[in-house]
């Protein structure tokens, strides 16, 4: 009886630790949320950690006072070519690098993994000009490819993953019915390897919709600002208005969080056997 | 091993073709013209408009204090960083090794942090440590841990902390997720076997954890470095590496170089250095990787 009332109380203990450490790292989050609806003014002091009120008013404001929708669609447009993109090409190239041994693959997976470690910062520079000759400066096409590019050596390593569980007996039976080595991988791969299909949709989704880095360096007109550079620049204002600020992050924040608690399970199994594995 | 396949060797040529296309396009080529570009006298993009100057840029940039200072703030913020989120990372997979009710609830409120846009994460930061009215001195200062408001992000000592803060709440799920998934791999028989031969849960940490999370924390805490050394977004959108250079690492300081005070080829001399710094540690982080799969 006493060693397991002593082992309940342990249990209990860090039970409690947990959910106040769970409070904490959630605050940020809580914080945001609550400054976007909150009644008084931004400017009084002490900040109400409890709101004082509900109001959706800087939702209304910064969608009537400044660019935001547009950037919205813009951010829409980038995000949803750059999963289209990634997942095409990755799909083809994971089942490639799962399925042959060779040395064109062997290749392409040093060129996958190398290209994965660059500095961003030192690639910006000439692609600065390299976008200006191909004319894909200033554009949301171009954009979208140079996004697809950073996110595609992920995308084909979680592929392949999903890809390397699926038994290659199940495509060769399929190839004795008589289909062509890419019909069995586009009818029977492809089917099972679903959930793999879908975090990649997703993550590359997500990567494309929160990017910033690129879109501050390759996109110069406002009308073709995504939401990342948009919101940032408000920073700069004067009379910034932290609650319309607050608003903006949290419709900034609702499609990446959606796209990834869908795919949360997958993502972290996918990841850590990665990571564990190597 | 998969059986390798009939018919024609060039199907996975056509299908890599796209991919091998894209990354030279964007990424290795940009590299290359980088490299290029470092041994050149230029403020305009194009090296071919520019001057052939041998290694003149890599000798200033030795002599560039700017430049030491960036590295010194590359180390600090890499240390300071890759602890923070270890630790934190460490801390968290331990809390959720345990069974309790509500643990997958809660272990997606720890991930949370890794879910928020990096841009917007910066945005609520640098709101919650506003100097007037932040909630963060508001609650420092009612706990007594700071006696009066600091203006965070305007002084050169407290940025770097800052965003170091703000990089371990960012970055510690990645670590947290890689940890548990290391945690769950070593086998209950040797703590059983070491609470049989009397160890409390100390020692069971010392003599069993650790141990086995040997070779994960080795992939993990290099692959953290080489995030911190390449990461861009999160310090340019908080700080843009000031105020007075104090959170201006390698990679902050190559991007104001060429997109500020356009110098071209000085700014590539700077990621040529960043790059030569990544590729050995990229180098320790494959050979490490290896080992752990040998292992």
């Amino acid at each position: 009886m006493n060693p397991s009332y002593k082992e309940k109380i342990v249990s209990a203990f860090w039970f409690i630790v947990t959910l106040v450490l769970a409070a904490i790292v959630f605050f940020p989050y809580y914080w945001m949320f609550v400054s976007s609806v909150e009644t008084e003014s931004m400017f009084s002091w002490p900040p109400h950690l409890v709101p004082s009120g509900f109001t959706l008013e800087s939702y209304w404001t910064i969608f009537e006072e400044r660019a935001i929708g547009r950037w919205f669609i813009n951010t829409v447009i980038v995000a949803g070519s750059t999963s289209l993109f990634s997942t095409i090409i990755a799909i083809n190239a994971a089942y490639a690098l799962s399925r042959f041994k060779t040395k064109t693959t062997s290749v392409f997976t040093v060129l996958i993994l190398f290209s994965q470690l660059l500095p961003a910062a030192l690639i910006v520079v000439p692609l600065f000009v390299i976008f200006q000759q191909l004319g894909l400066y200033n554009s949301l096409f171009g954009l979208a490819i140079a996004d697809t590019a950073f996110i595609l050596p992920v995308a084909i390593w979680l592929l392949k993953g999903f890809f390397d569980q699926i038994p290659v007996e199940i495509e060769q039976q399929a190839m004795i019915d008589g289909c062509t080595q890419l019909g069995a991988f586009y009818r029977v791969v492809l089917p099972l390897a679903l959930p793999g299909l879908v975090v990649v949709v997703a993550m590359s989704f997500i990567s494309g919709w929160d990017e910033f880095f690129l879109a501050r360096t390759l996109i110069a007109s406002q009308d073709n600002w995504v939401l990342s550079v948009g919101l940032t620049s408000f920073r700069g204002e004067y009379t910034l208005d932290w609650s319309q600020m607050m608003a903006a992050a949290v419709i900034f924040t609702i499609p990446a969080l959606i796209f990834f608690l869908f795919v949360q399970r997958y993502l972290v199994a996918g990841l850590s056997a990665g990571a564990v594995k190597g | 091993m998969l059986s390798t396949i009939k018919r024609s060797n060039l199907l996975p040529l056509w299908l890599l073709g796209p991919v091998g296309v894209l990354l030279i396009l964007i990424l290795i080529w940009p590299i290359l013209q980088g490299i290029a570009l470092s041994f050149y006298n230029t403020r305009i993009l194009t090296y071919s408009e520019g001057r052939f100057i041998g290694l003149a840029n890599f000798n200033a940039l030795f002599q560039d204090e700017y430049f030491w200072n960036s590295l010194r703030v590359t180390a600090t913020y890499g240390i300071a960083s890759v602890t923070a989120t270890y630790a934190l990372g460490l801390g968290f997979a331990l809390l959720l090794n345990r069974e309790f009710a509500g643990r997958g609830v809660i272990r997606t409120i720890f991930i949370l942090p890794w879910a928020i846009p990096e841009v917007v994460a910066v945005l609520i930061f640098v709101w919650m440590l506003d100097p007037q009215f932040g909630v963060l001195n508001y609650l420092f200062t009612s706990l007594g841990l700071i006696s009066e408001p600091l203006p965070w992000l305007s002084q050169s000592h407290l940025a770097l902390p800052a965003l170091v803060a703000l990089t371990a709440w960012q970055q510690f799920p990645l670590a947290m997720l890689i940890i548990l998934a290391g945690l769950q791999m070593i086998p209950r028989e040797q703590y059983e076997a070491a609470t049989i031969d009397g160890a409390g849960p100390v020692s069971r940490f010392i003599h069993v954890t650790l141990p086995g999370l040997r070779s994960v924390n080795i992939i993990l805490i290099l692959l953290l470095t080489l995030n911190s050394f390449r990461r861009v977004t999160m310090i340019y959108a908080m700080t843009r590496g000031g105020p007075a250079r104090s959170t201006e690492t390698l990679s902050i300081l190559t991007y104001n170089t060429a997109f500020e005070y356009q110098r071209i080829g000085y700014a590539a001399a700077v990621g040529t250095t960043l790059l030569i710094i990544l590729l050995f540690f990229s180098v320790v982080y494959f050979w490490a990787t290896k080992q752990g799969k040998d292992a």
